[in-house]
């Protein structure tokens, strides 16, 4: 905790808040018809994308998931391109081409989320070979939930990053479900970093809600990672307050357990934080909240007010020239 | 010109590609020191240090890797080692190759090579026999190549390392020993430029990879008929040369298509409906394919002869049209 | 509701009919019990009534097709009907060679009505559609017996390709399309394309021999100088060739015949192709039944017929069936003579050159006489030197004696 200053800690806040409000009006325009498509909401788990992201550059990449809202936020996405592809407007990150689930950006080094669970894996990988080939100092960062882990994507990605050393960080968002189903029926084990013991590589599992644990862990493999000492895997434990998709009650879950991980929302814990160590007064915070609040309206309204894209152009950019 | 083997080619073109872009590597199953298992890549390894990676045998990985790689920057040539294999690999390819540029609204570029060898007629089987390029040719956003002669798989695996699209190179089994004049150093064939493998006036013959030889063969023992026929290689299938198909059938009026995969939904299937929708009037007699049966692939020699397509066949349904 | 007009059965050892002429035209109004065609049995020629009140919508079977009992020869129903269904005639044709010895296309799938196509190339079908080609009258010749693009070429070289006036003349030589600085490139296509792909097939498929010669034309000259004295109709040495060579052609049944498929035509008619260059090209209209109609009908037919095709107006009929050809380029004056490519499948062609005033030995004297170039080609798959020869030295005795063709 030590290394965490207050000016990060603020950073964080502004972030993970960023996030929630984020998803929290996305919520709120798809339940009034006003998104197209289909949305997964990342609410709950927005330590987790800003602990490891505030050790990345631009340099760095992600490759991130179908609940992608909130590693993009953290990786510097604009909120307003964000919400403009939410609403498939040519003025998005993808012109309205992608939507919610293939946000990328890749002058930000983010490969995109990703319609297919477990796919980003190998290219996390991929890009990790890239900056070891390239001797770039770069990292990759692999996002994935705890279902994902089951995938063989996950098998031939950590085996292959550790045979060639490859300076990536497997991130585990343990939400404890893949989609409907909770992790204890899914895998026979309880932590997913277990697994990192058959690649040969380090695997820790952490308090996926406490936004400095995770900074300080990430921060730590990404190091390795950059000094070329191969990747990792980090599980850290969170909890998805939404269900699996917009318009999915999450009745599967069990409301007493729901009840508990609300209480641990890494907001209020980091609110609380903050106050506790007197780094910022509710005054204060009340007024982030506001101002990102008032970021997160812009972003609708020039989302809204976007053109959509052209139909002329609807054949452009499957093929590179 | 130099004389050298159809895989010899291959590796020279990947060769004179790797000396011209550093950025270009090679990863695959024993594509390292051992040098692939056909030898396509053999001395790569050694010519080329840290730049020839053996991978564990992980299809998903080796094709999943390479369009991270190439979307950070790098030209992944990566080696699947039968194309039956590609079935463990397809996400990474159809779902994350084709679609990246696409979906992120063209700002990524995937400049990658997946190599692989198809065909039969080596009692290899079921799993290790197929032409399935009709799989990566029904994907926007993948170009697919098949040569079938030396200096053409040089040139067009210049020009797969050097596009910045993800490209499947489909090599043949039964043409990696054909030997053949090869222009050395720097060699390109643009990609979707069909060739004339042999100009005649009464029926075009449209073939690519192993069934250019077929056709070939056929069109020979043809002419001694007083058919004269023409035969036309795609070279690459994404992109098509229609252009150079439409031309042919508008001299001789007569189409057979030629291809070694199965017959429902096969690429010859899409020539033939390209020709009805843009040529119908070009047309004086039925378009016929000429293809491999229904079935898998039969280990037993003459069965599968019987499933392939073979000169008697082609001449055959030429024959049908007069 | 369209009738059905079938081959009906007359006869009992009767199991095929030919159709022997049609008696009424497409469009024509019929009555039932009208007789409104002829078809010939092994036996007899009889007569087909008309089933049904109505319109002749459609003529199925051509003349000279033979067909079996019970395949379908016309439609008949109300005007502007449109007929379906019509059952094909060719289905019940067995599969027996003699059956198929006309023409290829007693797959009769080929010759369709309304609402069932005929089988045709897409190819061949632009051809035709370009030609103002009617398909009914195309024998099929490729598999199946589907039309194809030869089929089509094949038939407007026979003729003008234009049946109806008001048609645009696309037949016609095509517009350049490319101007060069030393030339301007016109398509090889239309008519020209046809003409020059029957006579490539012609040359490609018949071993032709030419013989030559030339003969005194005095007594045609003066036979021709007394009966324009009294005619109305001026008559032209072409005029009474084609009268003498159609009285040569009867009486040379080896020469009036034509090799179609596998089998030698001998025909029992004599119908002489007239050559006739217009600007798009070449047409041969031809000169039915030449040897029973007298010259002054056949002058004014000749004239008639190259009026119209000059016009592009000629109907297709009009230039089909010829048994043998009549091609005069005398009037050039240019050209004594040459080597005509037969005009396939006919058999033979006559050439005629120009007339020159020539000193000949007669009766030991030199006289002056007007000569005439001649030029037989014939295909010597089917005729041999000699009965040639025989042909060309009754031509010449008709021509020196040319009253002796009239009578």
């Amino acid at each position: 905790m030590s290394d965490v200053t207050k000016e990060q800690l603020l950073d964080f806040y502004k972030t993970m808040l960023t996030i929630r409000k984020f998803e929290d009006k996305a919520a709120e325009l798809f339940a009034a018809g006003r998104l197209p498509g289909f949305v997964h909401l990342y609410s709950g788990e927005e330590a987790v994308a800003t602990g490891v992201c505030a050790s990345l550059t631009n340099k760095d990449y992600i490759t991130s998931t179908h609940r992608g809202h909130g590693h993009l936020i953290a990786k510097g996405g604009q909120v307003d391109k964000m919400m403009a592809e939410l609403f498939a407007k040519v003025t998005g990150y993808c012109k309205g081409r992608g939507g919610s689930m293939h946000i990328a950006d890749v002058d930000l080094g983010i490969l995109g989320a990703n319609g297919i669970v477990g796919a980003g894996q190998p290219i996390a990988v991929g890009a990790a070979f890239a900056n070891q080939y390239l001797k770039n100092d770069a990292v990759s960062v692999c996002f994935f939930g705890d279902a994902a882990s089951n995938r063989g994507t996950f098998h031939e990605a950590l085996n292959l990053a550790s045979v060639w050393k490859l300076p990536v960080i497997f991130v585990c968002e343990n939400n404890r479900f893949g989609i409907s189903m909770n992790q204890k029926d899914h895998m026979n084990i309880v932590d997913v970093s277990q697994r990192a013991i058959s690649y040969g590589i380090p695997g820790v599992t952490i308090d996926g809600n406490d936004v400095a644990a995770v900074y300080e862990t990430a921060k730590d493999a990404i190091s390795r990672a950059r000094k070329g000492e191969g990747p990792s895997l980090i599980e850290c434990k969170t909890w998805r307050h939404y269900g699996h998709f917009q318009g999915d009650a999450g009745l599967y879950k069990d409301v007493q357990e729901q009840e508990e991980w609300l209480k641990k929302d890494p907001i209020l814990k980091l609110e609380e934080k903050l106050k506790v160590l007197n780094f910022a007064k509710d005054t204060e915070l009340k007024e982030i909240r506001q101002q990102i609040q008032g970021q997160i309206d812009a972003a609708v309204a020039f989302a809204e007010n976007s053109p959509e894209p052209s139909t002329e152009d609807v054949l452009a950019d499957v093929y590179a020239p | 010109m130099k004389k050298m083997t159809y895989a010899e080619a291959i590796r020279d073109g990947m060769r004179v590609e790797m000396q011209r872009d550093a950025n270009v590597y090679i990863a695959g199953e024993d594509v390292g020191k051992f040098g692939g298992c056909f030898g396509v890549t053999a001395g790569l390894f050694d010519e080329f240090p840290g730049r020839v990676l053996d991978t564990p045998i992980s299809e998903t990985a080796i094709v999943g890797h390479a369009v991270g790689a190439a979307a950070a920057g790098l030209r992944p040539v990566v080696e699947i080692m039968f194309i039956d294999f590609m079935g463990v690999c397809m996400d990474e390819l159809f779902n994350q190759a084709a679609k990246m540029r696409y979906m992120f609204g063209g700002k990524a570029k995937v400049p990658m090579v997946v190599r692989t060898p198809c065909g039969g007629g080596m009692t290899a089987s079921a799993q290790h026999s197929q032409c399935i390029e009709a799989w990566f040719t029904h994907i926007p956003g993948i170009k697919t190549i098949m040569p079938s002669t030396p200096a053409d798989a040089k040139g067009l695996m210049a020009a797969a390392i050097r596009d910045d699209n993800p490209v499947m190179y489909i090599e043949h089994k039964q043409l990696l020993a054909m030997s053949g004049e090869v222009p050395e150093g720097e060699y390109v064939i643009p990609l979707g430029k069909a060739d004339i493998k042999r100009a005649g006036s009464d029926v075009t013959i449209v073939a690519w990879s192993w069934m250019v030889h077929k056709a070939l063969a056929a069109a020979e023992q043809l002419a001694k008929e007083g058919i004269n026929a023409e035969v036309v290689d795609l070279r690459t299938l994404v992109p098509l040369d229609k252009e150079c198909i439409l031309q042919s059938v508008a001299k001789t009026n007569r189409l057979v298509v030629v291809n070694e995969a199965v017959r429902t939904s096969g690429f010859a299937g899409e020539i033939a409906a390209i020709v009805v929708e843009e040529g119908f009037d070009l047309l004086d007699a039925p378009i016929v394919r000429v293809t491999a049966l229904d079935i898998p692939v039969p280990f037993n020699a003459k069965l599968e002869a019987v499933y392939l397509p073979n000169e008697t066949k082609i001449i055959a349904a030429v024959k049908s049209l007069f | 509701m369209a009738v059905e007009i079938t081959m009906p059965k007359m006869g009992l050892s009767m199991v095929t009919g030919t159709i022997a002429k049609w008696l009424k035209n497409e469009g024509d109004a019929v009555t039932k019990g009208d007789i409104i065609l002829e078809v010939m049995t092994d036996k007899l020629t009889n007569t087909i009534d008309a089933p049904a009140d109505g319109v002749l919508l459609r003529i199925v079977a051509q003349e000279e097709e033979e067909l079996p009992i019970g395949a379908l020869l016309g439609i008949i129903g109300m005007e502007g009907e449109a007929v379906q269904g019509a059952k094909a005639a060719s289905k019940a044709v067995p599969a027996a060679e003699p059956v198929i010895s006309k023409t290829k296309q007693a797959d009769s799938g080929s010759h369709e009505v309304t609402g069932k196509r005929v089988k045709a190339s897409p190819l061949a079908r632009k051809l035709a559609k370009e030609n103002n080609v009617d398909f009914t009258h195309i024998t099929g010749t490729g598999p199946s017996g589907r039309i194809i693009r030869n089929d089509v070429l094949a038939y407007i070289a026979q003729g003008s390709s234009s049946q109806q006036a008001s048609t645009p003349k696309s037949s016609g030589s095509p517009a350049p399309i490319e101007e060069q600085e030393n030339f301007t490139l016109t398509p090889y296509a239309g008519m020209r394309k046809a003409v020059g792909d029957n006579m490539s097939h012609s040359w490609s498929v018949a071993p032709k021999v030419n013989y030559h010669v030339s003969t005194d034309l005095s007594a045609l000259l003066a036979l021709r100088k007394t009966i324009n004295e009294e005619a109305e109709v001026k008559i032209t040495i072409t005029d009474m060739l084609v009268k003498i060579v159609a009285v040569a052609l009867r009486m040379s049944p080896h020469i009036n015949i034509a090799l179609v498929d596998k089998n030698i035509r001998n025909y029992k008619e004599v119908h002489v192709g007239v050559a006739v260059a217009i600007s798009q090209g070449l047409v041969v209209p031809v000169v039915k039944h030449a040897d029973i109609k007298t010259i002054s009908q056949i002058s004014r037919e000749i004239k008639d017929l190259s009026l119209r095709a000059r016009d592009n107006q000629l109907g297709s009929h009009e230039m089909r069936g010829g048994t043998f050809t009549v091609t005069n380029i005398g009037a050039y004056q240019s050209v004594d003579w040459f080597t005509p490519i037969i005009n396939q499948p006919e058999a033979a062609i006559l050439g005629v050159g120009r007339t020159v005033d020539t000193p000949v030995v007669e009766n030991g004297e030199i006289v002056i006489k007007p000569m005439i170039g001649l030029s037989l080609s014939f295909d010597h798959r089917v005729i041999d030197g000699a009965p040639a020869a025989e042909f060309l030295g009754l031509l010449l005795k008709l021509i020196k004696k040319p009253y002796q063709a009239l009578i």
